[in-house]
């Protein structure tokens, strides 16, 4: 695995930090919510090789290193919790009575609308594309828009998990 | 740019050493000595001696020798195991502010921190002198279980010798990307790195160039030094039978005893008996010295040291069952640290791990080598070169080291191995009735970030103090006490209404952050903590630096400001003080009757 270029570095920044408060530990490390052992350690170790803050401490002005430490340290916390049987059912539960006493005042589900953020521009309209096409029931364009927002973010569960719904 | 060097500190001895394109090189003295002893001598006359040549002065000069420096830093001076370990010392350690251990030679007061410092200058010098160019940064390697305070004292020892410390890490994890950097392999290793003054254990999984660090665990005061001791001890209950000569109240005599020891100790490795006559045993003030005979086998021997040994053991099958591995899972055993060339030790460890444990390795600069890279790498140099062997011969085939090549201009240093390593500790928050909870358990990777929320105990509660502690127990008083920080004027509220958000964060060095959020008045105080025993920071300045240009009466009202706060706080340390006095001597009954 390369380290990310600091190209793609800062607009993984630019994009994941306006975000950070409302994503869940699945979305932080891009995983499918029924993700097993492996693929959360797969997907830690992943971002671990591209994004770590040791392979970037010279290329990051201070304070665009603090901002990486602060993502990753977020990262290794939704590792700690996923990895775990035990922590991941108590996480499970907590965030299920959290989106209960949230839902009356939020419309939008948790989470879809900030993992949505975390894609680039690009890729978020290819997204409105697809649920746009869903909605009038051609789901052949709806599926193309879907692929092509994959083919610019291969690992993101959520783009996987809507293809799927999509089938 | 200057040269980025790696550094192990050890308890007894210290090694340093610079990774470039034709591999790692370790600094060494005069003498062509790449083993240094962490040792410091104040001759009476003035003058500084250092490193080897300070060693010989244990025994000639032992008032103003200082060595083991590293069993006191970044401790409470007050600790029953410190106190312990202060007893064997000829040097006088003092309590110092904020109950840290200040040690006195030749009427000047130093920090232990200060005295590593000069240990740390040594070793810079002699690769300033071998590499011809400036040394600016440093990687410091510490044991796993080293705890904040000791973590920050290291850090400050670095500072005071002029050295940016890059990272500070475990000793274990270094040797491990020393043994399996460039080498491209699949394997989890198991490292039992027993040094001089403490004892740790790593599992690690290798995948090619990620090292990740499955658990960890260890023991302060278990090392060579304790060995020492031992035998020492022996020795001097040998003198007593003979001679009727107690040497146990007698600081010069029990040194001469316990230099004697070590050597026993060495010819034992590769002998079955050691015997002889011990001569210059000082044990009066007039200088009278008598000599002493001895005979140990090495069952006898073998017979003293075996409660170490399957301490070392039960730790070893702790890891492995906190990370739900078996002994079956490990591909090699990775043996560091001066205490794994005794053939017990060694035995041992091949009976637990059904193999033999990897011999090709130099016990004493496996450490300094995966510093020196990790070193090379956060200071994004990087080489091209095959790798070699790491052997015994190291010193005249230097390791050739891949550091990969970068792929176009504005790539990070990559290629190159990634460190993933994790907390040796369960780090708690204290709850009500003298329980507490785990915020982040041992073994948690890091840096890592975690946010909670809490609430008040009592209705109309206006302050909360957030204790954090250490340990794997329930019980508050039963784990170490980190310090703590207090958030105030919570506005008013029903029991449970509160909402406060604490986050711990785990900085790279393995150093605990904390941050106290109330969510509804938006106070947030976020704070080191104040580390009982921890060398003192700004915190404690007697003086303050004023602004220029301020009236008279300005500036005075300023200075009483100060003196307040510096007195609340002293008030408040003092209190944390008594409660951690309260605990430790709590703990040490528990380990006495435990252990008896």
């Amino acid at each position: 695995m390369r380290p990310w270029t600091k190209r793609e570095l800062l607009a993984y920044l630019d994009r994941i930090l306006p975000a950070l408060e409302g994503l869940d530990h699945f979305e932080l490390l891009d995983v499918p919510p029924n993700a097993d052992d492996k693929t959360i350690q797969g997907a830690f170790h992943n971002m671990a090789a591209g994004l770590h803050p040791d392979r970037h401490r010279n290329v990051l002005s201070p304070s665009q290193h603090e901002r990486l430490i602060i993502v990753y340290a977020r990262i290794a916390e939704a590792y700690r919790v996923l990895r775990s049987p035990e922590h991941r059912e108590a996480y499970l539960l907590e965030e299920a009575k959290r989106s209960k006493k949230t839902t009356a005042t939020i419309r939008a589900p948790q989470g879809t609308s900030s993992a949505l953020a975390l894609l680039s521009p690009k890729a978020q309209q290819l997204y409105r594309r697809a649920i746009a096409a869903k909605n009038t029931g051609d789901t052949a364009s709806a599926a193309l828009n879907l692929r092509m927002a994959l083919a610019k973010h291969p690992q993101s569960g959520f783009l996987k998990e809507a293809l799927k719904k999509l089938r | 740019m200057g040269l980025s060097i790696g550094i192990d500190l050890g308890t007894t001895n210290s090694v340093a050493g610079v990774a470039t394109p034709e591999g790692v090189r370790l600094a060494a003295d005069s003498r062509g000595n790449r083993v240094h002893a962490s040792v410091v001598s104040l001759p009476a006359g003035g003058g500084r001696i250092l490193g080897n040549s300070a060693k010989v002065r244990k025994a000639t000069d032992p008032a103003q020798t200082i060595y083991s420096a590293k069993r006191l830093i970044g401790q409470n001076v007050r600790a029953p195991l410190v106190q312990l370990a202060m007893a064997s010392l000829p040097y006088p350690v003092e309590e110092g502010n904020n109950q840290q251990p200040i040690i006195v030679v030749g009427g000047r007061r130093m920090t232990v921190p200060e005295v590593s410092a000069m240990v740390l200058t040594h070793l810079r010098q002699l690769c300033e002198e071998q590499f011809e160019e400036e040394v600016t940064g440093a990687v410091i390697t510490v044991p796993a279980n080293f705890s904040d305070s000791q973590r920050q004292g290291t850090k400050e020892a670095g500072r005071i010798a002029g050295l940016e410390v890059m990272r500070l890490v475990n000793e274990p994890t270094a040797a491990a990307l020393a043994y399996g950097y460039g080498r491209s392999m699949d394997q989890r290793v198991a490292v039992f790195d027993f040094g001089g003054g403490t004892f740790d254990f790593s599992v690690l999984k290798i995948d090619s160039d990620i090292f990740e660090v499955l658990g960890t665990d260890g023991e302060f005061f278990l090392g060579g030094d304790d060995i020492d001791h031992m035998i020492a001890e022996f020795l001097a209950a040998q003198m007593n039978t003979a001679l009727h000569i107690d040497p146990r109240p007698i600081p010069t005599a029990m040194n001469r005893l316990g230099i004697a020891a070590e050597q026993i100790k060495q010819y034992l490795t590769s002998n079955e008996a050691a015997g002889g006559t011990i001569d210059g045993i000082v044990v009066n003030d007039s200088g009278k010295s008598v000599s002493v005979e001895f005979e140990l086998s090495r069952e006898r021997f073998d017979g003293m040291i075996e409660g170490y040994v399957d301490r070392t053991i039960d730790v070893c099958r702790n890891v492995l069952a906190s990370t739900g591995l078996e002994v079956g899972d490990i591909d090699d055993v990775i043996m560091v640290g001066g205490s794994t060339r005794i053939p017990l030790v060694r035995q041992r460890l091949s009976e637990f791990f059904s193999k033999e444990p990897a011999t090709r390795i130099n016990p004493d600069e496996v450490v300094a080598h995966g510093a020196a890279i990790q070193a090379a790498m956060l200071a994004g140099e990087v080489h091209e070169g095959e790798r070699g062997e790491l052997t015994d011969e190291l010193a005249e085939n230097p390791m050739p080291i891949d550091m990969g090549i970068p792929e176009e201009g504005e790539v990070s240093q990559g290629g190159a191995a990634l460190l993933l390593d994790v907390t040796p500790a369960t780090l708690r928050i204290a709850t009500a009735g003298g329980y507490s909870e785990p915020f982040l358990e041992k073994n948690s990777p890091i840096p890592i970030e975690r946010t909670k929320l809490f609430t008040t105990a009592h209705a109309n509660q206006s302050r909360v103090v957030i204790e954090c502690y250490r340990g794997p127990a329930r019980r508050q008083d039963e784990n170490e006490l980190l310090g703590s920080i207090e958030l105030n004027d919570i506005p008013p509220g029903e029991r449970g209404e509160a909402e406060i958000e604490v986050t711990f964060r785990v900085d790279p060095d393995s150093i605990l952050h904390v941050r106290a959020r109330d969510l509804r008045s938006e106070n947030e105080v976020e704070a080191k903590l104040n580390v009982i025993g921890a060398p003192v920071s700004d915190n404690f300045r007697s003086t303050i630096d004023l602004p220029e240009g301020l009236s008279e009466k300005q500036a005075a009202k300023l200075r009483q400001k100060h003196e307040k706060e510096q007195q609340k706080l002293a008030q408040k340390l003092d209190k944390e003080r008594l409660k951690a006095d309260k605990q430790r001597a709590k703990a040490a009954k528990r380990a006495q009757t435990g252990e008896g």
